[in-house]
This record gives C-alpha cells, structure tokens and sequence, in this order.
C-alpha cells in the first residue's frame, strides 16, 4: 500500500462513549463525553481553553484512561489499552507543540516513528522511503538532527513520522500553535492533502476558521461536556456567534 | 625534575584511575541522563557490590575476572525489581518523594552491608591481577590497568549501543521526550525499566573495579557518591564519552593534587571543584546541559 493510497473501507468508526475523566482523584475535566469519529472523514473539536479538547484526543489516544464510559474502536473496546497497543491498531497521534526528538537525526526520528517494525528491517526502510518519497524536503536532511529544523520543517517531519505507520484514524493535536500564519496555511494543505487521500481525522485546533474549514463533522465542547454538534454546514454560519461566546466563558 | 617520576608516572595514574572513575560514575548519568531520577543509592549500590565480589573473591577464592560476571548480573535483577517495586510505584509522585525513597535504600543497604561485613576495610585478594609491570622506571598495577581498561571499554561500548542501534535511539528519544516516545509506540515503562536496572548494573560493575584498585569499607559509599557526581557534573548528564573524559579529568586532578600537596588536601582539591562546577553552573544539576548520550 503506498502512502498515498489508504484503505479508508477498513478503517474502523472511533467513539467516545459516555466517558468521563480527569487528570487527578478529584478532578473531572470530561464529563459524559459522547464523540463519533467517522471513517474517511475530519471530525473536527472546537470549544473554549479548558473545555476539555485535547483531553478528549487524550482519552482517545490512551494516554488517560475514561473513568467511565469506553472507547470503541469498530466493535472492540479499547478502553484499558495503552498508547502503543493502540497504535498497533491504527490510531495514531500528532501532539500540539513541537514534537520531534531535537537531538536524534531526521532519520533516526523517522526509524522511531516505524519503532512497531523493528523486527523487520525491510519494511521499516520501506516505510521510511515512503515518507521521503511523500516529503522529498526530507531528503536533505536525513542526516541533520531534528532540533536544527525550522518550524516548519519540523511540522512536515512530525506529520512525517505519524503517517509512517499508515494509521486508520489521525489524532491531529492544535497542528497550528506556535507557528507563522503562513506556516498554518502549509500546515492546513498538508491535512488538505490527508482529506483529499480519505484519511480519517480527529482535528483539535483553536484556529476555528481553519478546522470548520476543513471538517465534514464538529463537536463543540464546553465545561468538559457535549455542547454541539453536526455537519459543517451547520456551523458556518454562527461560527462568530460561538467564537463571541467562548471568549465569555 | 625527574620526568618520569613527576610527570608520566602520576599522569599514567591519574589515567588509570580515571577510567575507573568514568566506570563507577555511568550508571548515575545514565538514570540521571535517561530516567532524571537522581540515584542517591548509586553508590551504596556500588560499595554493596563491591562487598559481594570481595566475598566471592575473597572468601570462596573465585577468579577475580570471571566474578565480575555474576555480580553484574545479580544487581541488574535487583534493579530490574527496584523498578518495578519502588520506580514504577512512585513515578507520579515528586521529585522529592523519589529522591527520599533513593535516601531510604540508601540507608536500607548501607545497614545490610554492615550487617554482613561490618565496618571493617576490605582489600580484594588480587592474585594474578597483583603483578606489576615495569617499563624502564614507569611501574604500572596490573590491577589498575585491567580496571580502567574495562571502564573504558563499557564506556565505549555504550556509547556504541546508544548511538548506533535502534534501541539506542530509542532510550534518546526517550530521555528528549517521554511522552513522543510513547505516542510512536515504544513502551516507556518496560525500556525505563531496562535502563534502570542497567544503571544498578553498571553501579555494580563500578563496585567491582574499584575493589580491585581500593581498599573500601561499607560506610564509605558517601565519599564515593561525591566523586560520582563530580564526574557526571564535569561530563553532562547521560554522555558516556564525555563521563569517560570527565573521570580521566578528575583521575588526573587527583593524582597531581597527591603529589604536590599534602594527602589530606587531595580531597579538599576534587570537593573543590565540586562546589566550584556547582557554583558554575549555578542551578546546580538543573542546568547541566544535557545532551545526546
């Protein structure tokens, strides 16, 4: 299967059943939670800071584990796996932030990125081709340590090595924080780009415009909880009516 | 001047006893490097094993190379169970809270290595490891050579699993970024754990080679877990090249230090340099660059 052909038959529906978590004994930052992450499509989060958003891609990812309430990939409940276990089912993360490890090379981060084949050598370099082949910019640097990257090489070397794997479903984390406009507009038509190939997306991003832009599907959150949801269409007209009511919040 | 005698032979000691230094000091820049757990117990651990390889050595009159083996072995045990019952157990809990649990086993195995050996001094039998070989006026230990040799070499063979194996990799890009690392896949807690547990290892390994070039007792692990985190300090966290040259610096330093001042002054020299590398980098171990391993 080539990096640019994925089999969006065989992804799986994502969701986020009635569940209910937090960081600490005390603390519930998602409360009754319902999400649905639709093969093939971008499900987009929005809500205001603290509104529980990149918790929920979190929960989904496995690195908290839902109170109550489970996770369903398909017909499985992922609830009690961990991070790796779920990526070796296809649900992958891309983290806000830079995310590369600063003072392995290019290559080296990449050859991480493909850590689940490690015991099959060919497949991993397989792997690796691909995403140079998908992002020749790469090529140049393979060999220079991720910390020397700009902002946005960096972005490509992270989407980079969250792709190498072919993940079923994309957690993509505020892929737009910390970067120049212009660096968004790159950012936004490299997950143009994933739409366009049938990936399926769960986009967390504050630049509201951009990830209803991009959406089939949104859910908005508030106080930890479901505040909205449905198609884009739905939203694009009362997205400054929302955006105007967050920043009350 | 006799230029032998003033300047190789303590430079030759000093390197010698560097690579020893570079050997006791890596498994505390590893875990500190990798883990940033501060291992209070580095070097009771160390004394501990020492103690052990005396006994097999000493007592059952095993072959002092070949015991080396089996010490190293029984202590990566211990560390892989360390982790799993203390680590694991408090890895959300403050850095304070891990650094008085590491105190607690400090304590924990200082009283048992009292209780099995007392506080008297030990001296490794050396037996073939006693020779000594002399070129013209230069006498070189044996015992001295075969301990910095192998420092040396697990420093560099380190090295070479870190920086040149996919494994290697992974314990960097663990050590940068915990939460990456989880997120491609690799499982932190296992290799965590595996990382641990070759610190203790190479804590023991540093027991055994300072046995065969000190006398030691159990209550001497302090004095130890001083020098320890000079070398770290001096190299950067988690560089075992650089820890290697850092224990040739201090080795060095020390072995001038005894031959142009009184002995009571030689550590005053190397607790000198502590404070002055601390007071350098003034955030203490905070702000110790860390780097690639």
């Amino acid at each position: 299967m080539s990096a640019a052909t994925i089999e969006t038959t065989t992804a799986p529906v994502l969701r986020l059943e009635n569940v209910t978590a937090g960081y600490f004994a005390n603390d519930i930052v998602l409360e009754d939670i319902n999400m649905r992450v639709e093969p093939g499509k971008v499900t987009s989060v929005l809500g205001p800071n603290g509104s529980g958003k990149s918790t929920s891609l979190r929960v989904m990812a496995g690195f908290l584990k839902p109170r109550t309430g489970r996770v369903m990939l398909g017909d499985e409940d992922i609830s009690a796996l961990n991070p790796a276990e779920r990526l070796a089912k296809g649900v992958a993360m891309l983290p806000q932030g830079r995310s590369v490890f600063p003072e392995l090379t290019v290559e080296d981060n990449l050859r991480l990125g493909a850590w689940q084949l490690r015991k099959d050598k060919q497949a991993m370099q397989e792997a690796i081709d691909r995403m140079v082949e998908r992002y020749p910019v790469l090529t140049k640097f393979m060999n220079r340590a991720a910390g020397s990257l700009s902002g946005g090489q960096a972005r490509i070397l992270e989407f980079a090595r969250t792709l190498i794997l072919s993940p079923s479903v994309l957690l993509i984390d505020e892929p737009s924080v910390g970067l120049s406009p212009l660096l968004v507009d790159e950012v936004y038509d490299e997950m143009d780009r994933l739409k366009q190939e049938g990936r399926t997306i769960l986009l967390v991003d504050q630049n509201v415009q951009a990830a209803v832009g991009l959406a089939d599907h949104v859910y908005t959150l508030a106080y930890g909880k479901n505040h909205l949801d449905g198609s884009r269409d739905g939203f694009e007209g009362q997205l400054d009516g929302l955006i105007k009511q967050w920043l009350s919040l | 001047m006799n230029l032998v005698h003033d300047l190789i032979q303590p430079l030759l000691n000093g390197l010698l006893l560097g690579g020893v230094y570079g050997g006791i000091a890596i498994g505390l820049s590893l875990i500190l490097g990798v883990l940033k757990i501060v291992n209070l117990a580095h070097t009771a651990i160390l004394i501990f094993a020492g103690l052990l390889y005396w006994q097999l050595v000493s007592v059952a009159g095993l072959d002092p190379l070949l015991m080396i083996i089996p010490v190293v072995a029984i202590f990566f045990l211990f560390g892989m169970g360390t982790h799993r019952v203390m680590v694991q157990y408090l890895s959300r809990a403050s850095d304070t809270t891990m650094i008085l649990a590491f105190f607690g086993l400090m304590v924990i195995l200082e009283s048992i290595a009292i209780m099995i050996w007392t506080t008297d001094t030990r001296t490794l039998p050396l037996g073939y490891l006693g020779e000594v070989i002399r070129l013209g006026d230069l006498n070189i230990s044996v015992a001295k050579l075969v301990a910095a040799i192998l420092g040396v070499v697990v420093l560099i063979a380190l090295h070479l699993f870190l920086t040149r194996t996919l494994t290697g990799s992974a314990i960097r890009g663990m050590a940068q970024n915990q939460d990456v690392a989880t997120m491609v896949g690799i499982n932190v807690t296992r290799l965590s754990r595996y990382v641990f547990a070759a610190g203790v290892a190479f804590a023991a390994f540093g027991g055994t080679i300072l046995a065969m070039v000190q006398s030691f007792n159990p209550q001497e692990h302090a004095r130890w877990l001083a020098w320890a985190f000079l070398v770290v300090i001096l190299g950067g966290l988690g560089s075992s090249l650089r820890t290697l040259i850092a224990g040739l610096v201090v080795g060095v330093i020390e072995s001038f230090a005894g031959l142009l001042l009184p002995f009571a002054y030689t550590y005053m020299v190397l607790y000198a340099l502590l404070a002055v590398m601390l007071l350098v980098r003034n955030e203490g171990l905070g702000s110790v660059k860390q780097r690639t391993i």
